[in-house]
């Protein structure tokens, strides 16, 4: 899986949670899920929990821990694919 | 060290999450999972297990200048309700936090001084409109002081003197925004 497709699915995946609207037209390996997009942490679980399904991995605790931007991401669900 | 967070149950309550197994796996610990359970409330319970643990990790996180983290799991509460008050447990250090709970919001804080906070209605407020309400309530001159976080997202009010920054906590969801502020002469 490509990384522009990794991140497109990604975007999807997020946006029914982001507050913050503009984070959005410039999604980027920077974006951060709680300063750009406005994401409330509670709602951060439920982003792992839809990625862990989109991309048929799971996501530990340890790894959950620094998924704070699309590019934290998108490194979690590579490396995680890779050890499928 | 202070730290609190407000949660708009409105909001919280709908999303049904105490049926969500595998949100409860991520968040809560078996114990705390247990306590959920067993309470006559667990959709209320278990948000008000969140906010504590929010609470205590704002005031970790200022505390040792730590990086953010998402891992509620490594924060665990007890909670005595019968005085609105718990304590939340992470690696060696432990923090007591009183909390609120009514119809309409949770309210949790930690802070090892004596702390001013409000609670307010207020949707999406703006930075200038949270430092005007602070000031407001703590008589403070607007124009002198601002809102700053750091590169950790910590936040603090500067004054006159920009060396001094008076640590605070900012915690805003739904309908509700909330601040607490150690009192300066405490």
């Amino acid at each position: 899986m490509s990384e522009k497709e990794i991140i497109e699915r990604l975007k999807k995946i997020v946006e029914p949670y982001v507050q913050r609207s503009e984070g959005l037209e410039n999604f980027q390996e920077k974006t951060d899920f709680l300063n750009d997009l406005e994401i409330n942490s509670a709602n951060l679980v439920d982003v792992v929990l839809d990625v862990e399904d989109e991309f048929d991995i799971e996501i530990d605790n340890d790894s959950m821990e620094g998924m704070l931007t699309v590019g934290d991401a998108k490194s979690i669900i590579q490396d995680k694919i890779k050890a499928e | 060290m202070i730290g609190n967070d407000i949660i708009d149950l409105r909001l919280s309550l709908s999303e049904k999450k105490s049926e969500n197994q595998r949100f409860m796996a991520k968040v809560f610990t078996d114990e705390e999972k247990g306590f959920i359970r067993a309470s006559d409330d667990p959709e209320t319970i278990l948000w008000l297990l969140w906010s504590m643990k929010e609470a205590a990790y704002k005031a970790h996180q200022r505390n040792y200048g730590l990086p953010r983290t998402l891992n509620p799991q490594s924060f665990s509460c007890t909670v005595n309700p019968f005085e609105n008050m718990g304590k939340v447990y992470t690696g060696s250090k432990n923090y007591n936090v009183e909390f609120e709970v009514n119809s309409d919001y949770i309210y949790s804080q930690t802070s090892t001084q004596s702390t001013f906070h409000r609670i307010y209605s207020k949707v999406k407020p703006t930075k200038d409109q949270i430092l005007e309400e602070i000031c407001a309530s703590l008589d403070l001159e607007c124009p002198v002081f601002r809102l700053e976080k750091d590169s950790k997202g910590i936040p603090s009010l500067i004054g006159p003197n920009p060396k001094k920054k008076l640590p605070l906590s900012l915690s805003h969801h739904g309908n509700f925004t909330a601040f607490a502020i150690p009192l300066i002469n405490s």
